[in-house]
């Protein structure tokens, strides 16, 4: 265990007297990311559209900005669109749309949470939550260069939600749109990221081009993703 | 598994004629080609972003100790449990015992090359627990008892009706030449296995040392799914794939997509940091980090030091025209491609692979797309000493250099040489040209003709110009 | 300008009317020649081949011939070019002597469309040509040296010509010195390629800078009984192509 930790230590060494002699320092750099695509005079609305057609150009779905109640109003119609009638979800306070559970009762639309416990339920648990048609969760951010929402799982905030159903809803707040993951990191992404068990960027819905580079959307992640703005 | 035992130009004689195969090749790296150049475009300095990605990484590897020490504290800080393995069949060992003390019968894969390097699938199937792949691709080639031909694109040689036809065959489906129906058949076997898997295992694309965090970025999910559904998971990861810190990160991720399918990002880029915390809904209650050594620290102490900043993106082998004419199977190694020919001889030692650095015409395409910017035609020429060096030399290529040598160092040798080769290939000519030569030099000559060589050389026109205009040696 | 020629030992012994081509466009441009006497090869195919013990040998006496002076070498060979250029260094690492000695030729080094545009600022040397042409960039030149826009100025700057661009212009012609010898299977299938990729586009003739790529291409030509046929840029700027 620890040789393995002793030879890289020696070799280290050796590499940076040898190949890699002038890279044992930091190499002092004037930045670190690529710069942004954005020119600085860009706002909010800038970010908004961007992340609009980078959405769609994945072929996935950008609505609003919207209140909060469209912004429920929207996600309740596209739950109905597909003919489901449960939405496996967040807690509703960490989505953070305030109108949302009570348009979704309104709709008859069952809230199944989505707790998956490690003990002897968990297959059986997992089994049925498997089932649900639609996950509906909020997003910690919009990445608009990328069309990207980040969603970091946590307590209320279920890693399932956003990967078992076939179709994921997002509502994302405005207020939380970042030009660019490196401002996002800069801004507390990277401390998020660090105190999060995990954390994921997505791009668009699930997808696959192994056979014959055919492309084919809906692999095992969930086909469709819908990005809901809140302007909050 | 993999083919090294047969010698590399009996496998180039299967595919290097072969133009499906050619033309499945370019259908994947001209699209990931042209869409790396036209992604990394929209990276306003995409070029320095790559000096900056290719500085970073010498740096972590010249210091890969310390970060590796950083990186183990921030996995043991967030509740993972670290293993070191000095060799494949000791991350296997580990990860058998892991899998075998909590019970685990099925273990779900994403894709791991490294995993490929330690024959981990056979080492599970001996151990009665069943490795079960998940990309799809992978799922192909699991099913098929074969290896993957690109690290991208794993199935990029085969048809959608040799996969129709796999899935008939092992899983009784009917036959399709739809490629979202095969998927979709594939989706429904893989999803029922997610749930029932006790265990979890990925490859690592990138450690962080700053804070133990590990990201994982796959276009399908089963990254994702492999890594949040079963109750223990395992990350394999090369002790290489580091980077000191977060914004670190941001850059390479930056580079990564674009550089390996011309995306900006994967579809999902995931960051792991510990298993699942206290309060949170879900996730798995044990993380494990099998770090490998696996052969990188001896690189580490050599010359070759460089290619362990390699990030795996692939970019070399959609530029290679020698993979896009021999295919991924040839190289013989867990490796393809320009990386491959790198990385089989200096993982697995020159006796068994002393051809793959020869076989390439060193043009360059792979190092002017390495996001990194490893000098991969450098590394091969040194290659190719060391297999001279190590007696890997074919007779009547030392004789005949030998001999070039001493008359190249000799012009009087030299110019005497040159008139023989012009009296002599004047006479086997025909019209100027030479069609056909003995061994071995008629692996020109079965394809093109050679022209004679000159009955003067220039050398000697020269040398009478002078002369007649009355010159000597310098020009005014 | 006086320069030293170093005419590369392909072109010496197998081409030689390519060499005089050299001199008279260089001598147009303004150039004065000396052709250093005893120059045989830059030591390239052993250093490729893994023989750096022999390629030093032939590295050495290059760089004798050459001698220390300040004029700049020109060789109408990319690869050739490259292999002073970036590897006589590296062959000589660690040597008091002869390290000293390579850094200094490998600066000198100029390929010739290099020369010719860059130094002398002659991209018109009063060629003609009445049809079609299309261009292969060497690998060696184009991702070694990083010349491209060199041969195409020249190339613009001939009367009459229609330059249409080559497919995949910038791929392998598969010669890579003993490459295509060791793996003569895969190099002729990627010369097959380039040879359909020429031939689609209509052209009379190939230009390229590299012997060594002609060497390739025109053997494969020439066995297809192809009606093209591939020219050194400096046959075509001494007009000595119809």
């Amino acid at each position: 265990m620890s040789s393995v930790m002793d030879r890289i230590r020696e070799a280290a060494t050796i590499a940076a007297a040898g190949p890699l002699a002038g890279d044992r320092e930091r190499p002092r750099l004037e930045r670190v990311a690529a710069r942004s695509p954005f020119p600085l005079e860009a706002g909010l609305n800038d970010y908004v559209e961007r992340f609009r057609t980078e959405l769609e150009a994945l072929s996935s779905n950008a609505y609003g900005p919207l209140d909060a109640e469209g912004a429920a109003e929207t996600a309740v119609r596209l739950i109905q669109e597909r003919g489901a009638f449960r939405v496996l979800t967040w807690d509703e306070s960490q989505i953070g749309c305030p109108a949302l559970r009570d348009r979704l009762e309104q709709a008859a639309i069952e809230i199944v949470p989505s707790d998956v416990p490690n003990d002897e339920e968990h297959q059986a648990v997992l089994e049925r939550l498997a089932e649900i048609e639609v996950g509906l969760t909020g997003a910690t951010a919009g990445l608009a260069d990328t069309g990207s929402i980040v969603v970091a799982s946590g307590p209320g905030r279920a890693r399932i939600a956003s990967l078992l159903p076939p179709v994921h809803i997002a509502v994302l707040p405005l207020s939380k749109m970042y030009p660019t993951m490196q401002a996002w990191l800069a801004a507390g992404g990277a401390e998020l990221a660090k105190g999060t068990s995990n954390l994921v960027v997505i791009t668009g819905g699930s997808r696959t081009s192994d056979i014959e580079l055919q492309l084919t959307l809906g692999m095992h992640g969930p086909r469709e993703l819908h990005v809901v703005l809140y302007r909050d | 598994m993999h083919g090294a035992a047969i010698p590399f130009k009996k496998r180039v004689a299967k595919s290097v004629h072969d133009e499906a195969l050619h033309k499945a090749l370019r259908r994947a790296t001209d699209r990931f080609e042209a869409n790396r150049v036209s992604m990394l475009a929209t990276l306003p300095d995409a070029e320095e972003a790559r000096d900056r990605a290719r500085a970073i990484r010498r740096h972590t590897i010249a210091n890969l100790d310390r970060y590796l020490e950083q990186f183990v504290a921030g996995v043991e800080r967030s509740g993972g449990t670290v293993h070191w393995a000095a060799g494949g069949d000791e991350a296997n060992a580990i990860i058998v015992k892991l899998a075998k003390e909590r019970g685990v019968q099925l273990v779900v894969k994403g894709k791991s090359m490294i995993s490929e390097e330690t024959n981990l699938n056979d080492a599970l199937a001996s151990a009665g627990i069943v490795p079960q792949e998940t990309d799809l691709a992978e799922y192909v080639v699991q099913l098929a008892g074969t290896t993957p031909s690109h690290i991208v694109v794993p199935i990029v040689d085969m048809t959608r009706f040799e996969v129709s036809h796999l899935f008939h065959e092992k899983l009784g489906t009917p036959e399709t030449d739809d490629t979202t129906q095969l998927a979709r058949i594939a989706r429904e076997r893989l999803r029922k296995k997610y749930i029932e898997a006790g265990m979890g295992l990925t490859g690592v694309n990138f450690g962080v040392a700053e804070n133990g965090t590990m990201t994982i970025v796959t276009n399908e999910g089963n990254g994702r799914l492999s890594s949040s559904l079963p109750r223990y998971q395992v990350a394999l990861m090369g002790i290489e794939r580091l980077v000191p810190t977060m914004e670190d990160l941001g850059l390479m991720l930056q580079l990564l997509a674009r550089s390996a399918t011309g995306q900006k990002l994967s579809v999902y880029t995931s960051m792991m940091t510990g298993p699942r915390r206290e309060g949170d809904a879900d996730g798995p209650e044990e993380l494990h980090v099998v770090l490998l050594d696996n052969g990188r620290t001896r690189i580490l102490a050599s010359e070759y030091a460089e290619m362990l900043t390699c990030i795996r993106c692939g970019a070399c082998l959609n530029a290679c025209p020698v993979y896009k004419t021999i295919g991924g199977h040839a190289y013989g190694g867990v490796y393809p491609g320009p990386m491959g020919s790198v990385l089989s001889p200096l993982f697995s030692g020159l006796d068994a692979y002393s051809d793959l650095p020869h076989a390439s015409s060193l043009c360059g395409a792979c190092r002017e797309v390495c996001p990194v910017r490893i000098d991969l035609p450098g590394l091969l020429l040194k290659l190719r000493r060391d297999t001279v060096k190590t007696g890997h030399r074919p007779w009547w290529l030392q004789l005949g250099l030998s001999g070039y040598a001493m008359a190249a160092g000799s012009p009087g040798l030299f110019g005497a040489g040159t008139r023989i080769a012009g009296l002599g290939s004047g006479l086997i000519a025909r019209d100027g040209w030479i069609h056909g030569m003995p061994a071995p030099l008629n692996a020109w000559t079965d394809s093109r003709d050679f022209p004679k060589f000159a009955p003067r050389s220039f050398q000697a026109m020269w040398k009478e110009r002078k002369a007649q205009r009355g010159e000597h040696g310098g020009a005014g | 300008m006086r320069i030293q020629l170093f005419v590369t030992c392909m072109i010496d012994t197998l081409a030689p009317e390519i060499g005089e081509c050299v001199v008279e466009v260089l001598e147009k441009a303004g150039a004065q020649i000396e052709v250093p006497e005893g120059q045989t090869c830059c030591g390239q195919p052993a250093f490729n081949g893994g023989f750096w013990d022999e390629s030093r040998a032939m590295a050495r006496h290059t760089i004798e011939v050459f001698g220390d002076g300040d004029a700049p070498v020109v060789i109408p060979s990319g690869s050739c070019g490259y292999m002073i250029a970036h590897h006589y260094p590296e062959l000589f690492e660690g040597d008091p002597v002869w390290y000293p000695r390579a850094v200094k030729l490998s600066g000198r080094i100029r390929e010739l469309t290099e020369y010719l545009v860059d130094e002398l600022g002659v991209t018109d040397l009063g060629a003609s040509y009445d049809g079609k042409l299309t261009y292969h960039a060497s690998c060696h030149l184009l991702r070694g040296m990083r010349i491209h826009r060199q041969p195409m100025s020249l190339l613009s700057q001939v009367q009459g010509a229609e330059i249409v661009p080559l497919e995949e212009e910038q791929e392998c012609c598969g010669f890579g010195g003993l490459f295509s010898i060791k793996f003569g299977d895969i190099s002729s299938e990627m010369l097959k390629r380039k040879l359909d990729n020429i031939e689609a586009t209509g052209a009379d003739h190939v230009v390229g800078c590299d012997l060594s790529c002609l060497l390739n291409i025109n053997g494969g030509l020439h066995r297809r009984k192809s009606k093209v046929t591939g020219v050194h840029i400096a046959q075509l700027l001494a007009g000595k192509v119809r």
